[in-house]
């Protein structure tokens, strides 16, 4: 896996994925291109030259190809914390392998925000692909929190989950 | 007495220093406003236009006085997950612990289960802030979880309490 920072050709393929996945996603409405330049040219462009940026997302490569793509957001400089971001572009992608994409990515992650830093980073998650928790024990992630009820998806309400790893 | 104010505007010179206050701002989980009357207008206006939001001054009545004692907040509101963050402060450091805040959230949740027909409502508090856990876990919330040293202070790493309450546990 190779993570590389996000660029603003890679804007579209961001968009329809999270457009076929605003299931899983905060995300109420689906982007549409007009918004998704704005937001690249707006805000992610100006993570790149700012100290301390509320972000920095990367693109997630394998073999060369662009499968995903996730980072650190809502960076709390403050408080040394930052989200984890992840998003792989094939919804149905095997169990096993998104168990192994992500934690790889986790790692990387984590390496990125020791860099930064960072005290902690936490991952919040829909309690709806239980699989995906596996990832979470695999990088020493910890479950700190239990949302109950907290999302609505096909008005069905799920829990949300936050694990959360140390990095300093 | 005490009621939500969500009509009149209120004092923003008051509010410019409540928001800027340093210790007020440490409880609260921010950091220090630099925002003057004019941007703390500007902040009042963008809360009251977002739909996503309710903000009202609590206002506590005293035979023929009203006095502004804070802000009261529903933020985030989800109408598909019905939920929203409950956030709140009494500005002045004299009207604490004179029940004032209960109240305030008592009313506040009124206006989130019975006006916008949330099902929960959910907050964030430090866990060196006893005295505000102490009155949320009165009014009926309870705890979701603990993110362990994920606020920077002075002395160190606190934790942060998740807590909710939903409307069915709400007396």
């Amino acid at each position: 896996m190779e993570i590389t920072p996000i660029r603003y050709s890679e804007r579209k393929p961001v968009m329809r994925w999270r457009n076929q996945q605003m299931d899983v996603l905060r995300q109420s409405e689906p982007l549409t291109e007009e918004g998704q330049d704005k937001y690249f040219c707006d805000v992610v462009s100006t993570w790149f030259g700012e100290e301390h940026p509320e972000g920095v997302l990367f693109a997630i490569r394998w073999d060369k190809r662009l499968i995903g793509y996730g980072g650190l957001v809502h960076i709390d400089w403050k408080n040394r914390n930052a989200e984890v971001s992840f998003l792989l572009g094939n919804k149905n992608v095997d169990q096993d392998i998104y168990i192994d994409r992500f934690s790889r990515f986790l790692e990387l992650t984590r390496q990125v925000a020791s860099e930064l830093a960072l005290h902690k980073i936490y991952c919040v998650g829909y309690d709806i692909y239980q699989y995906r928790f596996q990832a979470f024990k695999q990088s020493g992630f910890e479950c700190e929190a239990r949302l109950r009820a907290h999302t609505v998806i096909d008005r069905q309400a799920y829990d949300v989950l936050i694990h959360s790893l140390r990095v300093h | 007495m005490l009621c939500l104010d969500e009509k009149s505007e209120p004092d923003f010179a008051q509010l410019a220093a409540w928001r800027a206050d340093t210790e007020l701002a440490s409880l609260l989980l921010r950091s220090p406003s630099q925002a003057d009357e004019a941007l703390t207008r500007k902040w009042w206006e963008e809360c009251r236009s977002d739909s996503s939001q309710f903000t009202a001054q609590i206002v506590h009545k005293t035979d023929n006085c009203f006095e502004t004692v804070g802000i009261a907040r529903l933020m985030f509101i989800d109408q598909k997950a019905s939920n929203a963050e409950l956030g709140l402060f009494i500005g002045e450091s004299s009207e604490r612990g004179k029940g004032l805040g209960k109240k305030a959230v008592e009313a506040l949740l009124k206006i989130g289960f019975f006006r916008y027909q949330l099902k929960k409502v959910f907050l964030r508090v430090a866990a060196d802030n006893q005295v505000a856990m102490s009155l949320y876990e009165r009014v009926g919330f309870k705890r979701e979880g603990i993110l362990k040293q994920h606020i920077s202070r002075e002395a160190g790493f606190v934790d942060l309490i998740l807590m909710a309450i939903f409307v069915v546990d709400f007396q």
